[in-house]
């Protein structure tokens, strides 16, 4: 998996369908094999949030229906709708209007 | 039988690692009656960077052995972090049952102090450490900035409190009462009586957490040994009454939700016995981890914990008393680990060694670790006679 211009890949299922986005070799749900990569709308939504003193700190789920850790670059609350665009190395999570 | 426990925490150990764990033996083989030349067995777990600073030690329990001067015929390992302790207990008592040891002791414990200082935790120990790997997924995971497990478990604080209403009041009355609880142990590092606005205005480290609902790090060891009845030890002959544990070693933002832990697995079994218990200890890594327990070994259906916090006196003094030494949060947490706390404290309760903060008529206690950086490991445990 990689985290080119804060683009999210994830992985697809053929066989159960399920979308997951931590990279294994297996679907989590029904241990298929047959997976496909594919690129996230870097769409989602805030599932959970802290702020601390680093940053802030997230699960976003994205509207694919998988979730990942991230940071965030603004305050938000849960549920709120936010996208993903290039930081260092990894993809941040900006609020939408 | 448990026949012996000892333990030695301080903020700041100034010896060797080797030199703390060596000294909590000797407490425990004291009140065991023991001698070291008698013990055939060592359960053990580990932490990185809790060994004088290490990240691994070579063939771990034979270290451990090799500076007890032990020659075992039993050696195990258990690494569920905070819910070890009470996996290590129910092993042992299976070791000396089927013959495979007479007395076995458990080390759990080790210096906290050399990853404290380098301002990281146990499970951001890769910040400071080279060649440790906290998941298969590092690459995608660990690349975030976080202080976990403080930022990993306020988002469950944060998400608990959106689905069902929980306020930070009523976590604060968790450390409050765990406090008050604390004033009858002499041992806890904490005893100065404490408000819920004490708590409210205590610094936010992660939002909604803050310091006085975060256990301090220490350095420690307990030990606790396991053998045979109808030897010296004037310990009453308790045995395990249930044993659980699951695990769940998924990222937590792939569970159905993260509000649960796997205690609600681990301790199905027990439902059964929860009329008998007459007090709990539950893992008190942060206020949230009692409140998530309280839930999920059903004192309270799920999204009523902080109602229960509230509203039920779960001091020594009360109904359902829960965390009856003050926990974790008040005497520290050893080497990032507290299940030898909350086993310590189980014990004293059910020997009437409590003092000043002794719950009258203890018989059965119910007893729940919670281990790994994402809460995969639960264990749950009763005792009784």
């Amino acid at each position: 998996m990689t985290f080119n211009e804060g683009r999210i890949e994830y992985l697809h299922c053929e066989e159960c369908g399920h979308n997951f986005f931590y990279p294994r070799d297996r679907c989590p749900r029904c241990h298929g094999n047959r997976l496909e990569r594919r690129t996230s709308s870097g769409n989602g939504k805030i599932f959970s949030y802290t702020e601390f003193q680093g940053g802030i700190y997230a699960i976003v789920e994205m509207d694919e229906g998988f979730r990942l850790y991230a940071n965030v670059r603004n305050k938000v609350k849960i549920g709120d709708r936010v996208r993903a665009v290039q930081g260092k190395g990894r993809p941040e999570f900006v609020r939408e209007p | 039988m448990i026949l012996g426990f000892g333990s030695v925490v301080q903020k700041t150990y100034p010896g060797t690692t080797f030199q703390l764990m060596s000294s909590a033996v000797d407490q425990a083989l004291e009140m065991a009656q023991l001698t070291r030349d008698k013990i055939d067995g060592i359960i053990a777990t580990f932490l990185p960077g809790t060994f004088d600073g290490n990240v691994a030690l070579h063939f771990y329990t034979s270290q451990l052995a090799q500076y007890l001067g032990i020659r075992p015929r039993f050696l195990d390992y258990v690494d569920f972090g905070g819910a070890s302790a009470l996996a290590m207990l129910y092993r042992a008592e299976k070791a000396v049952a089927s013959g495979d040891a007479d007395n076995v002791i458990l080390l759990v414990g080790g210096k906290a102090s050399p990853v404290r200082e380098k301002r990281v935790t146990a499970d951001s120990v890769d910040r400071a450490f080279s060649g440790i790997r906290l998941t298969p997924f590092d690459e995608v995971f660990r690349v975030y900035d976080d202080m976990n497990p403080v930022t990993d478990y306020a988002l469950v604080a944060t998400r608990h409190s959106h689905l069902f209403g929980t306020t930070d009041e009523q976590r604060a009355s968790i450390a409050v009462k765990q406090r008050f609880n604390a004033q009858g142990n002499p041992r806890a590092m904490y005893r100065d009586p404490l408000k819920v606005e004490d708590v409210l205005s205590s610094r936010m480290i992660s939002t909604p957490l803050r310091l006085l609902e975060i256990v301090y790090p220490v350095d420690g060891f307990h030990v606790f040994v396991v053998g045979k009845s109808g030897g010296k030890s004037n310990m009453r002959p308790l045995s395990i009454k249930y044993f659980g544990e699951a695990h769940w070693p998924e990222m937590p933002p792939e569970l159905p939700d993260i509000v649960s832990t796997p205690a609600v697995e681990s301790a199905r079994g027990a439902r059964s016995l929860l009329e008998k218990v007459d007090c709990f200890q539950l893992y008190d890594s942060f206020t949230i981890t009692v409140l998530l327990q309280i839930e999920d070994i059903g004192l309270a259906e799920k999204g009523k914990g902080g109602k229960f916090a509230q509203e039920v006196d779960f001091t020594y003094k009360g109904e359902i008393p829960i965390n009856t030494g003050g926990g974790s949060l008040n005497v520290g947490q050893p080497a990032y680990m507290s299940g030898g706390v909350i086993l310590e404290e189980g014990l004293i309760q059910l020997n009437g060694m409590g003092g000043p903060r002794q719950v009258k008529g203890v018989d059965t206690v119910l007893l729940n670790g919670i281990g790994g950086w994402n809460r995969a490991h639960s264990t749950t445990l009763v005792l009784g006679e």
